[in-house]
């Protein structure tokens, strides 16, 4: 009853309900073009936040596999209340990330060969699908920008490299309770700074 | 937010607690920090690259391991149309049983008229269907309404109780008439040939037509179907859309719709529209509720009311929606 794999979206939604909640709604129902169309959209966030983390290109190809797979299995997990579709892929496959550098302890980090993977494995990407990833990066360095750089130093140990704060104030020979406190400000600071605009689109 | 909540989430939406402090915060935050996830997420846009060109493939097939295409996630299992039939006589049943006499002379209908003639119409066309289904020869039954015009006028002043009891073991017949033989062998109704299921499946809709314009007419609370009896009519109902443009002459040779039907009875179907091909790629997708879709068919809802996602082809998803109620006959 269902067609193949590699169909994607037809054309632009109309109708009711916001494309996110159009998708999950096709998802629920076991809509495998949804799934599709959801990959196409997100596969980039999944897999390079996996891949930053783990450091491991394997590792982030088994992490965007799990994330889709947790997606298809438990759509109604997701609230769009709380978040978009985009941004709760990102916490997943954050999570899972970090789980799984803790857990395996596998960290081989090599940027010069990640640097080089990026353009030996990856698609064309569209032009619109590049500047809109352009775009986001931007604000995204600008709001970093204008933190304290003791915060923003936490702050991506915490995130890129999946430190916990007792990680972080070690690594940064702080007291905990500095390291919990910058990464809170971090984040407050980086909430308002990424502003609504950057929060609609994810 | 409390500036300890909010350092909590923080650390939350970083994934940057300790493993065991983890379970304490998700109580006292949450799992997904709406005030915190934004930020998290932004962070992530800075990792963003085009994946590998051979992980769609592997990640959807995974995926799709896991949990089959097509089927809701909570999916009901359908129902066998005679069972499914049966349930609804005993739903109109409880509804009749529960109204007043004054509630029986209310207007129920714009063509057979009030309660009571609804339900006089209901015997002709259960003795209609006793006879179809013993294959015996019905004239003059083309027009749905007017075939069984001569039991309304038999009943207009009947005792409701009489009625009602007249209707069941009417009811009742075409039970026995259906539960004999092939399910699948052919019956002719009006000008429309199906099978014994097929006639089930169509005066399971009549019947649930019928009990929403009485719950309408009495304010009620309208009839909602069991998931499984659902299930069954909305897979019905997708496996008749060529017939149903057919009979509506107007198909469209070569065409595809896809139907993704949301809710427990929903589920997902590409369908031709033109009977005897196949399905191919979809010109246009439907999105929009199973029960809503259903009474589309019913011609309880106006296909330009029903809550819809359209992609691609409008027109032909209009052509489509405006053309589900070809076999409803009130």
């Amino acid at each position: 009853m269902t067609t193949g794999l590699d169909a994607r979206s037809l054309c632009p939604v109309t109708g009711v309900g916001s494309p996110d909640a159009v998708l999950l709604a096709r998802l629920q129902a076991g809509d495998d073009l949804a799934l599709g169309a959801v990959y196409d959209q997100h596969a980039d966030l999944v897999h390079g936040v996996a891949r930053r983390v783990t450091r491991d290109e394997q590792l982030a190809r088994d992490i965007t596999q799990e994330v889709f797979t947790y997606l298809w299995e438990l759509p109604e997990r997701v609230d769009l209340l709380r978040g978009s579709l985009r941004s709760y892929l990102a916490v997943v496959a954050h999570r899972r990330a970090v789980d799984e550098v803790r857990r395996s302890e596998r960290r081989a980090r090599n940027e010069a060969a990640l640097a080089v993977a990026d353009v030996a494995d990856g698609p064309e990407p569209s032009v619109v699908e590049e500047s809109t990833r352009a775009w986001r990066k931007q604000r995204l360095d600008a709001g970093l920008a204008l933190l304290p750089p003791e915060q923003r130093t936490a702050l991506e140990l915490a995130y890129y490299d999946g430190l916990t704060y007792r990680q972080v104030a070690e690594r940064l020979g702080i007291p905990e309770g500095t390291a919990k406190s910058r990464l809170r400000l971090a984040m407050c600071r980086l909430r308002t700074e990424l502003g609504d605009e950057m929060r609609a689109a994810m | 937010m409390a500036a300890f909540d909010e350092e909590l989430a923080a650390l939350l939406a970083l994934d940057a607690l300790e493993q065991d402090e983890q379970a304490d915060a998700e109580l006292n935050v949450g799992t997904f920090p709406a005030e915190m996830a934004g930020a998290s997420a932004a962070l992530a846009e800075g990792s963003a690259a085009p994946p590998p060109e051979g992980l769609r493939a592997s990640a959807l097939e995974r995926a799709l391991s896991r949990r089959t295409a097509g089927r809701p996630t909570d999916a009901a299992v359908p129902c066998e149309p005679l069972d499914g039939f049966r349930r609804t006589i005993t739903d109109l049943d409880v509804l009749l049983a529960s109204l007043s006499e004054p509630e029986w002379d209310l207007v129920a209908h714009p063509e057979h008229g009030r309660v009571r003639d609804l339900i006089a119409h209901l015997v002709g066309v259960e003795q209609l269907s006793v006879a179809w289904l013993h294959g015996d020869p019905v004239t003059d039954a083309l027009d749905h309404v007017a075939a069984t015009r001569a039991a309304v006028d038999e009943f207009a002043d009947a005792d409701v109780e009489t009625l009602r009891a007249t209707w069941r073991d009417a009811v009742a017949d075409v039970v026995v008439a259906a539960d004999e033989g092939d399910p699948d062998r052919p019956v002719a109704m009006h000008d429309i040939v199906t099978s014994v299921s097929g006639l089930l499946v169509m005066r399971t809709f009549e019947l649930w037509a019928h009990s929403m314009d009485i719950a309408d007419a009495v304010g009620r609370p309208m009839p909602v179907l069991d998931d499984e009896r659902m299930a069954t009519l909305s897979g019905r109902l997708m496996a008749a859309v060529p017939l149903a443009l057919a009979y509506r002459q107007r198909t469209a040779p070569g065409r595809t719709a896809r139907f993704v039907l949301t809710g427990p009875a929903g589920g997902c179907y590409s369908v031709p529209l033109h009977p005897g091909d196949t399905a191919g790629t979809p010109d246009v997708l439907v999105v929009a509720d199973a029960v809503d879709l259903c009474r589309v068919a019913a011609r309880r809802l106006d296909a330009d009311m029903l809550p819809a996602t359209v992609e691609g082809d409008a027109d032909l998803a209009r052509l489509v929606l405006t053309r589900l109620d070809a076999f409803a006959r009130d």
